[in-house]
């Protein structure tokens, strides 16, 4: 098993606000696990994830994590 | 006409002449208004070398066509003058719903001359125009100014008036309307208070007539869509401060002056926090789908007390980030100052960031201001802004902002900023096309010209590497050109610039307000020119290459831990490609040729 951290952003964090807080939650997966795979866990479709940050560097759906991994979900920027 | 009300008014302030003008229709059809009609009529007629805070300098509050019509986000205007931050043309805009009294009263623009010879404000009641003596509200702050005026007036009228701050003539003094709303940059709030006017009050009960309003809905039914995308709910929903979050991850979050671009606390001051600790309903502009604003309160067990609007985004880097306040209420408190004083909490923020590198440095020492103002002192940036905005003690040499101070102290380098005015909340050594947009800029570091988030972050229409030169030139000069256009309309550019089609749907809403077919090339083509004629403004002051330029922080330090560690802004390189697809010469300087074909010689 591994521990990671995930945050979400934005609608993200509403609509799963029973699941991960938006300062992050610790999430526990099988090693080897991807992305996806955490997404899943949560319920959250892979298109809700416009970007996706592991450790503050981009990373993919398919992205593998690691024991300690901080993973964000983003949506969306504008500015202002 | 359509989409115009077809009347100027002129206020000489010197003599107290109050006249009425007809609209020029060939003025309107080449400018459109905004920023567009009022940088041509100040071509036209202002002296350039004029002293910006002298009599001699125009100040004018212009709307658009498409100002409340059908069209999405329709409550903004704009104010234009010479600036005395930057010395540049400047346009300062807002919304709320002081633009839309403004001009159902029956105008498209107002045109300040001159000097009054005692403290005045004006008041508008459709065709009824006076001013009035201000003499007791002189000093007074945003709000008080506001309630006081509409007690004196009409309880339906709007107001946009300056604070302490213009009065005192701060450089990057804000014009507040409807007691929140900010047109916040490049010191038009001084210009204001050199003119000895304190406010414009407005009530307007007239209609804007459009050409095609059947066409003007169904281009309203197809744009809603981006109510009901997930950004446009997430505006709503967190307003901008949401971007808090992204722009951190993207390494472009200003942090410590610009030092870094990833805030340790960003969690603490983001779009989540402010619902969870100090929201009280978002709020949304005259005519807006999206409800971004955020009117909140300071709990009553916190050490800072209050209730305003705010913060938005560039308030969370500006007095957060920037100086490295994590701290919600504390950053708050500062925002509700400001818009009290009247102030740009984004020079406000890149001036105490200057301010403070040069104490981290010991140029400015604890004698000079009479306190220490190490990074993340919130307590003693609050004092510093009351003494900014009330012309007390230091605060007179910060009242200046952060180039002249840097100057003065002997580290130009520590200035974050363009033309004399401070950076936006984006970092441009992570997302380089902000950069070339930042020096371009006609009016020096903003985001409000173009903003290039979309295709450099967001990778809409396509992958773009925030990283490199490639294809910024392009879309810089494309970005600039469509915010131009957007703004002289009269309307918001949020929605326009968040929807990928965004430029084609105000060309639809343009085309069936004014009654005259625009396709996006003919908007973008209007934009352009605009935009040029901007330049040729700030050329005739003497403005070239050696004034489009980014500190050595951008161009030489490399960007630190995160996406994008290591690079630097190849601005030079970036520029040489961008004058040559603007038509300008290797100087910067638009040719005789761009400007036949854009029909301004």
């Amino acid at each position: 098993m591994i521990r990671v951290t995930i945050k979400l952003s934005g609608l993200l964090r509403n609509q799963y606000k029973s699941t991960p807080s938006a300062k992050g939650e610790e999430a526990q997966l099988k090693t080897g696990s991807t992305v996806t795979d955490l997404l899943t866990q949560y319920g959250i479709g892979p298109k809700k994830a416009h970007m996706i940050m592991v450790n503050r560097q981009k990373a993919e759906l398919t992205t593998t994590l690691r024991d300690g991994d901080e993973v964000s979900i983003l949506p969306l920027a504008g500015g202002g | 006409m359509n989409g115009w009300m077809g009347t100027i008014l002129r206020i000489e302030l010197t003599s107290g002449v109050i006249s009425k003008e007809v609209l020029d229709p060939e003025l309107a059809r080449d400018y459109v208004g905004g920023r567009g009609l009022a940088v041509k009529i100040l071509l036209d007629e202002l002296k350039m070398q004029c002293d910006p805070l002298g009599p001699e300098n125009m100040l004018i509050f212009i709307n658009g066509p498409l100002t409340v019509t059908g069209a999405l986000c329709t409550g903004r205007y704009a104010v234009v003058t010479k600036s005395p931050l930057t010395g540049t043309v400047c346009s300062s805009n807002s919304g709320g719903y002081f633009p839309a009294a403004f001009k159902t009263a029956g105008y498209d623009a107002i045109i300040f001359s001159g000097k009054a010879e005692k403290p005045v404000y004006l008041w508008i009641d459709d065709d009824h125009v006076e001013l009035r003596d201000a003499s007791n509200i002189w000093g007074g702050d945003t709000r008080a100014t506001y309630d006081i005026i509409r007690k004196e007036t009409h309880k339906e009228a709007r107001v946009a008036c300056i604070g302490p701050a213009g009065e005192n003539l701060v450089r990057y003094a804000a014009i507040i309307n409807d007691a929140s709303r900010a047109a916040a940059r490049s010191g038009v709030g001084a210009v204001m208070g050199s003119k000895n006017l304190k406010a414009v009050a407005v009530r307007g009960t007239k209609g804007v007539k459009v050409a095609d309003p059947e066409e003007l809905l169904r281009s309203t039914i197809i744009a809603d869509h981006v109510k009901k995308a997930d950004l446009g709910i997430a505006f709503g929903e967190f307003g901008t401060p949401l971007f808090v979050d992204i722009m951190n991850a993207n390494n472009i979050m200003p942090t410590k002056n610009f030092q870094e671009g990833f805030f340790e606390e960003g969690d603490e001051i983001n779009g989540a926090e402010i619902i969870d600790r100090t929201l009280v309903r978002s709020k949304a502009c005259y005519g807006c789908a999206l409800n971004c604003g955020r009117n909140t309160r300071l709990p009553k067990d916190a050490k800072y007390q209050g209730r305003g609007d705010g913060p938005e985004y560039e308030t969370c880097f500006s007095l957060g980030s920037n100086i490295c306040v994590g701290d919600l209420e504390a950053l708050t408190k500062m925002n509700y100052l400001c818009n009290e004083m009247g102030m740009d909490t984004m020079d406000a923020g890149t001036t105490l960031g200057t301010l403070m590198e040069l104490y981290e440095k010991g140029l400015v020492k604890d004698e000079d201001m009479g306190f220490p103002l190490p990074w993340g002192d919130a307590d003693n940036a609050i004092k510093l802004l009351t003494m900014i905005a009330r012309n007390e003690g230091f605060g007179r040499e910060a009242a200046m902002g952060g180039k002249y101070l840097a100057d003065k102290y002997g580290a130009p380098e520590v200035f974050m900023g363009s033309k004399g005015q401070g950076f936006a909340g984006y970092h441009p050594r992570a997302m380089v096309g902000q950069g070339l947009l930042y020096a371009t800029s006609p009016e020096g570091g903003n985001h409000t010209t173009g903003n290039t988030i979309q295709p450099e972050i967001n990778g809409i229409p396509g992958p773009m590497d925030p990283l490199t030169s490639e294809g910024k030139a392009e879309m810089v000069i494309s970005r600039q050109d469509e915010t131009a256009f957007i703004e002289a309309c009269g309307v918001c550019v949020f929605p326009y610039m968040l929807m990928e089609e965004g430029t084609e749907i105000i060309a639809e809403f343009y085309s069936a307000v004014v009654g005259v077919e625009h396709t996006e090339d003919d908007v973008r083509k209007i934009g352009e020119r605009i935009f040029n004629l901007e330049r040729l403004f700030n050329h005739g002051l003497g403005f070239t290459r050696q004034d489009d330029t980014l500190p050595e922080r951008m161009t030489r330090e490399p960007h630190t831990d995160g996406i994008g560690e290591g690079n630097v802004v190849p601005l030079e390189e970036m520029l040489d490609r961008y004058y040559k697809l603007r038509g300008w010469s290797g100087e910067g300087v638009p040719t005789d040729e761009k400007l036949k074909e854009l029909g301004i010689l």
